[in-house]
């Protein structure tokens, strides 16, 4: 499944009635949005599953009507799997993104879970800009437009972020 | 001197590559369950499964479109099965004429099949239904046989001798 074309290209295709294009934008950003999914659901696979299918359900609907990307299509989807992820969370009675548990932190600071560690010390705003720059390689720009927050503010998250992640964490500071 | 930075220079990726490393390593030990793909394809099947079947409903529509037109050009046609040298000499008369439909003379051995064989070609088949049918085109009501019954002469007719002619083609019946 080699598909070159590009995500705007396939969203045309699938409106066009080529649903097997819809598998090949599925492919390529399950990953993406399994991570966005399992991170607001705190973990829980079993929503964070019924989350993502939702999601791809959307995008469908989505592509079926007309929908031009402006952007990454990862920008475009974000803030879907969000509001679906917090509807979840709204309907299951449990606690909003910012009140998320955080993971029980290891006794032992400094082994290979020190990152890790970090990362669930990080308020989830800031964690959230970290991973989709880090992670899902975006950009400010569509930083901002998923999030639906001013670029200044994004920058003022990461900022923090790096900032307790060498703070706390010298070796990841290292680069 | 630029007052505005590109937004590159930025921290991110570039800058910091074991960070992002191991982020991403972080994120991909949880990747997106197999359970997942059925969940999601899964649905995409259903929703190709109607499409997959109206094909298949068009494909086997021109199959039996194709198999008629087939069946019609294979039938032998009355000049290709008698030689003209063979034909009665009245026959051939009425040939010539304009209004072939209209010679009723029986030709067939059994009775019954002469009455639908309009053409008087020893046949009751397509050509018999298009001889009807131009003869209601054009009104001439008076050589139409009521094959109903219904004391009136018109497509109805046509419909029983058509109907009659596919029961012949089919080999349900030779009387023809």
């Amino acid at each position: 499944m080699s598909d070159e074309r590009t995500d705007q290209e396939l969203v045309v295709a699938i409106r066009r009635g080529e649903t097997g294009c819809f598998e090949t934008l599925y492919h390529r950003h399950r990953d993406f949005v399994w991570r966005t999914a399992l991170r607001i659901t705190g973990g829980d696979e079993h929503l964070a599953m019924d989350v993502s299918q939702e999601a791809f359900a959307w995008l469908l609907q989505r592509c079926r009507k007309r929908l031009r990307l402006t952007a990454k299509l990862s920008t475009f989807l974000y803030p879907a799997v969000r509001n679906i992820a917090l509807t979840h969370l709204r309907r299951t009675s449990r606690e909003s993104l910012g009140e998320v548990p955080e993971r029980p932190a290891p006794d032992e600071p400094g082994t290979s879970d020190t990152l890790e560690v970090l990362l669930s010390r990080l308020p989830d705003v800031q964690r959230e800009v970290l991973l989709l720059r880090f992670v899902e390689d975006m950009s400010l720009l569509e930083i901002a437009t998923a999030l639906e927050i001013p670029t200044g503010t994004v920058k003022s998250r990461l900022h923090h972020a790096l900032k307790a992640i060498r703070r706390d964490g010298g070796e990841h500071s290292s680069d | 001197m630029s007052t505005q930075q590109p937004q590159s220079e930025f921290p991110g990726p570039d800058e910091y590559p074991q960070l992002a490393a191991e982020l991403r390593e972080l994120a991909n030990r949880h990747p997106a369950p197999v359970d997942l793909d059925r969940r999601v394809v899964g649905d995409l099947d259903v929703v190709r499964r109607p499409v997959a079947w109206g094909r298949g409903v068009a494909v086997a529509a021109l199959i039996a479109v194709a198999i008629g037109v087939t069946s019609l050009l294979l039938i032998p046609r009355p000049a290709d099965r008698m030689m003209a040298a063979d034909r009665p000499a009245d026959q051939t008369a009425k040939s010539h004429r304009s209004n072939e439909f209209m010679a009723m003379a029986p030709m067939a051995a059994e009775p019954d099949a002469s009455l639908w064989d309009v053409t008087a070609d020893g046949r009751v088949d397509v050509l018999d239904a298009f001889a009807v049918a131009k003869g209601i085109e054009r009104g001439m009501t008076g050589t139409i046989r009521d094959f109903n019954s219904d004391g009136r002469l018109d497509t109805r007719d046509l419909d029983v001798l058509t109907a009659r002619i596919v029961r012949v083609n089919t080999g349900k019946e030779t009387d023809s």
